[in-house]
């Protein structure tokens, strides 16, 4: 037997009785056994040969009888000690841990799952509808039918029935002149059908539906009662969202995304019956009916005077409105009629004056494109962006104002990212309690216990230090959290994936390392690294980016956050969107193979002490980790908070409108008002 | 030959002292004590293992295991805060003891009034 076998079964046997702490034995016995090695070492030195020195150590070392119980005794403390610290990590944290990632991811996937599947139907609608308002040249075929669900919706009933659902309308709010009107317009035949007849006019060729229309409009203009009920959709909207309290931002990004649904009027078809009204009238003017004309621009201006005096009006049905005279004065026909009477002047007097109205808003908004459209391009926010702001002039908006929705929409991202870096962790931690529970009775396996103060340490550099610069940066002017989302997309996610590589990967391999140590301190040698898999490393990446690329496109998976809240993000990276998702992927794939490459590591090496050791110090810090992140994000989620409370300029008031919305809508009415405070017609 | 219980009753406050001075492993504090008693104390690793067991389990001393020069990892013992206090205490304790023990050992005995 080696000398060196010796001293260790030597150690050995003075430890038994401290077996019942296989690490704390091993930890004592290999102190014993490097005492011996220094007496020996000693004799040595004094030029003793290899049998004299070993005799000489052993004998140094002083009687063995009554050591192991002296052992136990001087350890009995740490033994204690240990063993509540064992229960303490074993029984507590790793249990408490698994709850807290349970219940936090558990319960935000489940809500927004639940609101995801619940408002989706929404979005398709809303994407076109404001597609329709923002790019009238690019109005999808079926916008009229779109324009009809808006009132299905207005009507609470499914979309796929608009008569029944305006029936249904019609009859919980009987009288109402504005459902009235959607319903001339629906027995009526389509605007396009009406252009037809714009070319039967001018080819000297009648309508008589038309005065038909006439003579029931009249009637629908003169009711008493002339609302789109849009307040009552509106609290139908807030009430259906509110109810998933979960996140105040996607809660108010989709109360005002839901919102622009209605807050985006069915206007095409009240467009095109002005527009054909006053159509009408040079029509009726050049067949010397000059009775009809008047009724026709008296019908053209009534109607455009209820849709924004007696209806509650949105910006949208002001702009609407204010470009039909725009269009009207567009044609000399029209114009050289409206010369033809001193009350024809005097309308086209007032249309002018609406024209004019919208050039000075159209000067508005082109002045716009100078500081306040970078500052709008760069600093504005989703929610920001549905709220009409593009339309605001710089004295309703400024940097300022937009701070807190944009920071409140990036606490959101970022708490879902650590969310799904939490349930990364979540199902590693089930896998190491997995391993830890079934090697529990294997006989001599020793599984060391984490030392709390290295833990800390670990803690403290491989989490709260990066979570602390990334807090920090991002009061910074240079983080992506101080711009748009749309504009500093690429710039978030490479910040992101900076974070998370810092955190979860460097975290693990530096704690495996110290694990390492302490198994060689303990002289137990882990099997030589047989080195990295390429082969398996490949497939494990593989089967990633094809899990990512099936999570991107399926419904409700992976990507589902961007389809959530980067409605506008997405149309505004359509053109980059090769690079962005190839970075993604790439960054995907890095972490995968890097992934992949630990887990390799972890299972080649042979000793299975060395893999037991492993399982229970790494699950005890990614439980600690998981705790960690789940008070990050616990404050994500006040920090939301706190932005949602500051943010008070988007908050939607009593007619569904934003602050800025409001101020724009005011002031318009108002000059609106006074122009036709002068006109008989608006009498 | 020094009393044992004598011996033990001093066994911490000199391992508490040594540590204190730099990190020591137990083959290292051993010999320390013997060289710095002229030999009087000699420990044995029975005597040494237990007792610093005992201080790190109540928190006076901390280990680490470290490599040598000679490349071997040895474990080496420093003090800790706590540990420093109880050291202190300890000194003032057994200033006061011997102080004490010395005015009655060797203090000329006192005069009687007869």
């Amino acid at each position: 037997m080696e000398a060196q076998d010796k001293r260790r079964e030597l150690a050995a046997e003075l430890t038994r009785e401290l077996s019942g702490d296989p690490e704390l034995r091993r930890d004592v016995s290999r102190e014993l056994e490097c005492h011996l090695e220094d007496g020996v070492e000693a004799a040595r030195r004094r030029g003793l040969s290899e049998a004299e020195s070993e005799a000489a150590a052993l004998e140094d070392f002083g009687p063995a009888s009554g050591l192991p119980q002296m052992l136990v005794e001087g350890n009995l403390n740490r033994m204690q000690s240990r063993a509540k610290l064992k229960l303490l990590l074993e029984w507590v944290l790793i249990p408490v841990a698994l709850l807290a990632a349970l219940m936090l991811g558990g319960r935000e996937c489940w809500e927004m799952n639940r609101l995801q599947k619940a408002v989706k139907p929404w979005y398709a609608e809303t994407t076109a509808e404001m597609t329709a308002v923002n790019c009238p040249e690019a109005q999808p075929r079926n916008l009229e039918e779109k324009q009809a669900q808006a009132i299905t919706r207005l009507a609470y009933l499914p979309n796929d029935d608009y008569k029944k659902a305006l029936a249904a309308a019609m009859q919980i709010d009987p009288g109402n002149g504005y459902l009235e009107l959607e319903a001339l317009l629906q027995k009526m035949k389509r605007p396009q059908d009406w252009r037809e007849d714009e070319k039967h006019m001018k080819t000297g060729q009648e309508s008589d539906d038309f005065l038909a229309t006439m003579n029931e409009l009249e009637r629908i203009l003169s009711s008493p009662v002339f609302t789109s009920r849009r307040e009552v959709d509106r609290q139908r909207c807030l009430m259906y969202v509110e109810s998933f309290g979960f996140s105040r931002t996607i809660m108010k990004i989709q109360a005002i995304s839901s919102g622009v649904s209605y807050l985006v009027p069915a206007m095409g078809s009240k467009r095109e019956l002005a527009l054909a009204l006053g159509r009408r009238a040079v029509f009726a003017h050049q067949a010397g009916r000059e009775q009809e004309v008047d009724r026709a621009l008296r019908l053209m201006e009534k109607l455009m005077q209820s849709l924004v005096l007696k209806d509650e009006p949105v910006m949208v049905h002001l702009l609407v409105v204010s470009a039909i005279p725009g269009e009207l004065l567009k044609e000399p026909d029209f114009v050289a009629m409206l010369e033809t009477s001193p009350s024809r002047q005097a309308l086209g007097v007032r249309l002018r004056q609406i024209c004019a109205l919208c050039d000075e808003w159209r000067v508005q908004i082109k002045g716009n494109k100078g500081n306040f459209h970078v500052l709008l391009s760069k600093k504005a926010s989703i929610e920001a962006r549905m709220m009409w702001v593009s339309w605001a002039s710089d004295e309703l908006i400024n940097e300022e104002i937009l701070a807190p929705n944009r920071n409140m929409e990036y606490r959101f991202l970022d708490k879902w990212l650590v969310l799904f870096g939490l349930s990364m962790l979540f199902l590693v931690l089930c896998f190491l309690v997995a391993a830890i529970l079934s090697q529990r009775r294997r006989a001599g396996a020793f599984l060391p216990l984490p030392r709390l103060k290295d833990l800390l340490r670990h803690l403290a550099l491989t989490m709260a230090l990066p979570l602390l610069i990334f807090e920090l940066f991002k009061l910074s002017p240079w983080s992506s959290h101080a711009f748009a989302m749309h504009h500093s997309a690429s710039q978030f996610i490479f910040e992101q994936a900076l974070l998370w590589c810092l955190i979860l990967p460097v975290s693990l391999v530096i704690w495996q390392r110290s694990c390492t140590r302490r198994l060689k301190a303990l002289g137990v040698s882990p099997a030589k690294n047989p080195g990295f898999n390429w082969w398996l490393a490949v497939i494990f990446g593989s089967l990633g980016i094809l899990g990512l690329l099936s999570f991107s496109y399926e419904e409700g998976g992976g990507l589902w956050l961007m389809q959530t809240l980067g409605i506008e993000l997405l149309q505004k990276l359509a053109p980059t969107a090769v690079p962005v998702l190839g970075f993604m992927i790439t960054c995907g794939v890095l972490s995968l193979i890097s992934l992949s490459a630990l887990l390799w590591r972890f299972f080649r090496r042979d000793g299975l002490l060395f893999r037991l050791c492993l399982a229970r110090s790494t699950a005890v810090l990614i439980a600690f980790q998981v705790l960690s992140l789940s008070g990050y994000v616990a404050v994500l989620r006040a920090e939301e908070t706190h932005y949602d409370q500051l943010d008070t300029t988007f908050q939607v008031d009593a007619n569904g409108l934003s602050r800025i919305e409001s101020e724009l809508v005011r002031s318009w009415r108002d000059k609106l008002k006074v122009i036709w405070a002068g006109g008989d017609s608006g009498k | 030959m020094i009393e044992k219980d004598l011996l033990r009753s001093v066994a911490s406050p000199i391992v508490l002292r040594l540590v204190s001075e730099k990190a020591m492993y137990g083959y290292e504090i051993i010999k320390a004590v013997q060289d710095r008693t002229n030999g009087e104390f000699v420990w044995k690793e029975g005597t040494l293992y237990p007792l610093l067991h005992r201080l790190e389990g109540a928190g006076w001393i901390d280990s680490e295991w470290r490599d040598s020069d000679e490349g071997r990892g040895r474990k080496y013992y420093r003090i800790t805060r706590a540990g420093s206090t109880e050291l202190a205490e300890r000194l003032h304790e057994w200033q006061g003891f011997t102080a004490s023990v010395n005015l009655i050992f060797f203090a000329p005995p006192a005069k009687g009034r007869g």
